[in-house]
């Protein structure tokens, strides 16, 4: 690899997406590059590249900086998606081998009329015929990429989040993206890892407690509405009272209403009582007396 | 009151956002964000989105502490600092005149 030091003039720098993961392996400090498209990033890669000056395969990351006429003129970064094959032609081989080895050693055993032999060795041939197109279906298919890449944890964090936006309802719409950005983290392109996994359950758990505390506003809403209406709230005391009054007369007559009218004052009381602190617990200020307008 | 804490002293050229005040604040997303939820209904802090849009990563939604929000997060700081202080001061031994 052409690794120059760069000239005068500003060099041509040309981006490429590249998994956060891996850029700690080109990070000269070993630290956390925060952004890929920013200037500093790219000169820590430049110059971890000028340092070490060649790539480093081992890590699933490859470069080349390109001296032209003492300029760097380009710069590359790409992953190897198919780093895994020759381990997956050596996989099935491997297979293949152990396939031909059970199969030789069989023939032989039921040659040399060798029963103890033949039962297991049936069972490892039966095993290893089960093994073998799986592994190389997994192996070879492109799907196993796809797969690979849309790890559990990602699937998870996804659907999570999706599902935790859709519990938290239709007026909060904005709350997927944010926490879309959260779980991007500061560099905006955080892998998907067990803590982001958390994270999102977090969010499930903020969009369950946000339902409560809409359902207890809606609960709510009968109450302020009583406490914020004068009318309201006088009648919600006489009513009762007036009905404890009725009752009492009906059953014991005008002496029992006497005897009775604490209880009954009791009541209007109680009632009066709990308006007051109703309006005081939820922050109610009902309007002001007609009377009291109109001196104003 | 770790929410104020951090959204008052947030740089205005540096604000704070959901991730930031986890991290900060060390609680976790089902607390922080029901949090902030409320102190935005009771209107001590204001949300704005981050404009423009970055083209590498998502918008990110910030918060900003209002004028009475400032107001009641000093007045609480007070409070919370003269409970404190009455709760440290060592109390009279026994037999000491007071």
């Amino acid at each position: 690899m052409n690794t120059g030091q760069p000239g005068e003039e500003q060099p041509k720098r040309v981006f490429f997406n590249l998994p956060h993961r891996w850029l700690p392996a080109l990070s000269p400090e070993g630290g956390r590059l925060l952004r890929l498209n920013a200037d500093d990033a790219m000169e820590k890669i430049l110059a971890s590249f000028r340092q070490n000056s060649e790539s480093s395969p081992d890590a699933g990351v490859d470069a080349a900086l390109v001296d032209d006429d003492g300029t760097i003129s380009l710069f590359q970064v790409k992953y190897h998606a198919l780093k895994r094959k020759p381990k997956a032609r050596g996989r099935i081989f491997k297979l293949v081998c152990i396939l031909v080895a059970l199969g030789t050693t069989n023939t032989i055993a039921a040659l040399l009329h060798l029963s103890w032999l033949l039962n297991p060795l049936l069972l490892l041939e039966t095993l290893a015929t089960i093994i073998m197109p799986l592994v190389t279906f997994w192996q070879t298919l492109p799907l196993r990429s796809t797969l690979a890449r849309l790890s559990f944890a990602r699937l998870s964090v996804d659907s999570l989040t999706s599902f935790a936006a859709l519990l938290a309802g239709r007026r909060r719409l904005a709350l997927r993206q944010e926490w879309i950005a959260h779980l991007a983290g500061e560099s905006g392109h955080d892998p998907a890892t067990w803590q982001k996994v958390k994270q999102a359950f977090g969010f499930l758990v903020s969009a369950i407690r946000y339902r409560c505390t809409d359902a207890a506003d809606a609960a709510w809403t009968p109450v302020d509405t009583i406490l914020r209406s004068r009318t309201l709230s006088n009648l919600s005391v006489l009513v009762p009272t007036t009905a404890a009054g009725c009752l009492v007369l009906r059953h014991e007559g005008a002496l029992g209403v006497v005897t009775s009218a604490e209880s009954i004052v009791a009541i209007a009381a109680a009632l009066y009582g709990l308006i007051r602190t109703g309006r005081w617990w939820r922050n109610v200020k009902p309007p002001e007396p007609k009377a009291q307008r109109a001196k104003k | 009151m770790d929410v104020l804490d951090v959204l008052a002293n947030s740089p205005p050229d540096n604000p704070a956002w959901g991730l930031r005040l986890c991290q900060v604040t060390g609680h976790g997303t089902g607390t922080i964000y029901p949090a902030l939820d409320r102190l935005l209904k009771a209107g001590l802090i204001n949300d704005y989105w981050e404009d423009p849009q970055p083209a590498d990563r998502p918008r990110r939604r910030f918060y900003e502490i209002t004028s009475t929000g400032r107001e009641r997060y000093t007045a609480a700081l007070r409070t919370r600092d003269e409970r404190r202080a009455a709760w440290l001061r060592p109390s009279p031994q026994p037999g000491t005149s007071l």
